[in-house]
């Protein structure tokens, strides 16, 4: 206090060294301090009640066995019961090619995408208004879009499977297709993601550092390698991880497309999870899932970031 | 290490002409400075080089070689860029060496040639630092040793010094000339500042509105500028102008102020023969400032001294109407004024120019000017 009221203004002064100021002033000089904390508190309180109580509470479910009588305490049982659950380790794997199928064609495709589109083309402006289409629909509405479009006798049958195979594919109910056209319309509603995120990334290369590659005596391909791959790692970083945490989580394009059939072909693991708690009511093993399943994606999106070593 | 030559270079972005017409010649070795104010074609001038910008009409030559359209990497040109442009990336030496790079150099090779360089632009101790982590000046050095490591026939530099602080940049300025020269490489460098511009250039290059003003050694184009805005552009503080009448031997401003009434030498006046209304331009240290009533001199009012140093600039309203003339005048700090006190101005007068009302082109003095420089000088001592 000392040293504060030796620089202070000569009003500053009065307020602070005045040691016998009332109730009222101490009141107002705690609201002076606090304030900021005062005013981020409903936000917060809001948001933590939003992530970090359900997570305790499923945290909490995932330790109990649910009985028709009530539950019972059985510690880490659920999740030592899921190492030898064979529908969970099928799920797991649905879950991993699904993610890796999805998440690699979606970036690809999206990256090439965003290039053609940074290059001066015609029609730039209503391209990218089309390209972005998919993304602004619901997962429900899309579920349901290509419902109809893989259905028997459909239209990808009329133009793909009928003319081509002189029959209906089965797209969503022949247990080896199934998997391909979910992660056909993750594709379709996903890449635009992409393209749009890296599209941004390429317009914020500086032009004075292209140019200055290409005065170095850069070739096209020796620019793209080593000055713009390098420029958008952070970006590409970040796609990745927010395009793989999302595709862990897949369900409503799953539940509306296959329900996870046929057999367990599309039985991707939130599909798992929902078969569990709501037809079987296994609550804490589906809970025990979920739990585990935060854990894998915890553990992703550090390594993503550490792999990549980039500071957001 | 080649002639530069563009012949008749015209650059338009639809309808705005960046550039109208540029002919003018580097020669091998030669440092060129482009200088102009903000807007003036600089940049596209020099980016035409680079092969960064495609001229809409003209030829750009390398020695005999027609480069117009040949690619900026095969053109053996470096740049420098005034955002300095390093790679984010890389750290210094990897910046340094990318030019070797794409070249395929092995690494062994680009580390020694980037040490190099380094130690050219005195920075071999940070080559192992991330470029972020650079102030302004040693970011300058990595990206004028990025554009050396190469040897290129022509280094091109635009604004190079601009975002640096004033010590920073008189230092860099020196550097830059030294390197030039050791390594005589042609160059040309662009700048909007004058001082910059006279100190590095063997050869100046002054440009306006899309077109080159004057082209001649920093010394010609200060002493002899070729009209009145290069007159005006280069020296600092600006040359005085005044439009004046002649009477006989004797000018008088066309507007106003009554006390300004020169009479000239017989030998001066003998310049503006046939010229009856010019414009007269005078540099400030080419007034002579006296506390007393002289011979043929001219009463003036002092608005506002400004002490530099060893010399003051003071500037002295003439005339007591409402729209006098401001003149700026250097004068020794000996001189003790204040603001209101009076003041008589004398001029040099084999030292001033005089323009032409509507071609703003100098009217020729005959002789060298930089001999009636000295000649007045030595008088003066
Ligand atoms: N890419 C461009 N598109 C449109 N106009 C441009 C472009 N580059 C430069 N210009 C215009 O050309 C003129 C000259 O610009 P520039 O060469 O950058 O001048 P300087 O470098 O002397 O400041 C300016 O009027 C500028 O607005
Ligand atoms: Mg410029």
């Amino acid at each position: 206090m000392a040293t504060d009221t030796q620089f202070g203004s000569a009003s500053e002064d009065a307020i602070v060294s005045a040691g016998d100021e009332g109730p009222r002033e101490r009141l107002l000089l705690w609201i002076d301090d606090h304030l900021k904390w005062l005013l981020t508190l409903p936000a917060v309180l809001v948001l933590f009640s939003l992530t970090f109580v359900p997570l305790l509470r499923a945290l909490e479910i995932s330790l109990h066995n649910y009985i028709p009588t009530g539950r019972r305490f059985v510690g880490i049982g659920n999740y030592v019961d899921l190492l030898s659950n064979g529908d969970f380790h099928t799920s797991l794997w649905v879950t991993f090619k699904f993610v890796v199928a999805a998440v690699g064609v979606e970036f690809l495709l999206g990256f090439a995408i965003a290039l053609l589109l940074n290059k001066k083309i015609k029609l730039r402006g209503l391209w990218q208004t089309l390209i972005l289409i998919p993304m602004i629909l619901s997962p429900t509405v899309i579920g349901l879009i290509w419902r109809l479009l893989y259905a028997p006798s459909g239209l990808l049958d009329f133009i793909i499977g009928q003319p081509l195979l002189g029959q209906n594919v089965g797209w969503i109910s022949e247990p080896q297709f199934a998997l391909i056209s979910v992660i056909l319309t993750d594709i379709w509603q996903w890449t635009p993601l992409v393209v749009l995120v890296m599209f941004a990334g390429l317009q914020s290369v500086p032009d004075h550092i292209r140019e200055a590659a290409i005065m170095d005596g850069a070739s096209r391909r020796q620019r793209f390698l080593h000055i713009t791959l390098p420029y958008l790692k952070s970006l590409i970083v970040l796609v990745l991880i927010i395009r793989v945490v999302d595709a862990l989580r897949v369900f409503a394009k799953v539940y509306i497309l296959t329900r996870g059939g046929p057999g367990s072909s599309t039985n991707v693991i939130s599909m798992q999870m929902y078969r569990v708690a709501f037809r079987f009511s296994n609550y804490g093993e589906a809970a025990a899932m979920a739990v585990s399943l935060l854990v894998v994606v915890l553990i992703l999106a550090m390594s993503f970031v550490k792999i990549a070593g980039v500071e957001f | 290490m080649v002639r530069v030559t563009y012949d008749s270079i015209k650059k338009k972005y639809g309808d705005t002409v960046a550039v109208e017409d540029i002919k003018v010649t580097v020669d091998d070795g030669e440092f060129a400075v482009l200088l102009g104010p903000s807007g003036c074609g600089k940049t596209t001038t020099l980016r035409c080089l680079a092969g960064l910008t495609e001229p809409t009409e003209g030829t750009i030559r390398l020695g005999d070689h027609d480069v117009t359209d040949v690619h900026p990497k095969n053109r053996n040109i470096a740049m420098v860029f005034q955002q300095f442009a390093l790679y984010p990336h890389m750290n210094v030496w990897q910046n340094i060496s990318y030019p070797l790079k794409v070249d395929g150099v092995d690494k062994e090779t680009r580390r020694e040639r980037a040490r190099e360089v380094a130690e050219m632009v005195e920075i071999e101790e940070l080559l192992d630092r991330d470029v972020g982590q650079l102030s302004g000046g040693q970011r300058q050095r990595v990206a004028l040793g990025r554009a050396m490591i190469r040897r290129p026939a022509v280094f091109l530099m635009d604004e190079p010094l601009a975002s640096l602080d004033a010590k920073l940049k008189v230092d860099m300025r020196s550097r830059i000339k030294v390197l030039q020269q050791d390594l005589g490489i042609t160059t040309l460098y662009v700048t909007h500042d004058q001082e910059e511009a006279m100190t590095l250039g063997d050869k100046l290059i002054v440009m306006d509105d899309g077109n080159i003003q004057q082209v001649g050694s920093p010394d010609k184009v200060y002493h002899e500028p070729k009209n009145r805005f290069v007159a005006g552009f280069i020296g600092s503080p600006t040359m005085n102008f005044i439009e004046v009448e002649r009477d006989g031997r004797t000018i008088r401003p066309v507007h106003g102020a009554a006390e300004f009434a020169v009479d000239l030498d017989d030998e001066v006046a003998a310049r503006y023969e046939g010229h009856d209304r010019f414009e007269i331009g005078v540099r400030p240290q080419y007034f002579k400032l006296h506390t007393a009533q002289t011979d043929n001199a001219i009463r003036g009012q002092v608005k506002v001294t400004e002490p530099m140093g060893d010399e003051q600039l003071i500037d002295v309203l003439v005339g007591e109407d409402e729209d006098p003339l401001e003149l700026t005048v250097k004068a020794p700090s000996t001189i003790d004024v204040a603001r209101n006190d009076e003041v008589w101005l004398t001029i040099q007068q084999e030292l001033i120019h005089g323009f032409d009302l509507d071609s703003g082109e100098r009217i020729a003095e005959g002789g060298d000017q930089r001999q009636r420089v000295a000649a007045s000088r030595a008088e003066a001592e």
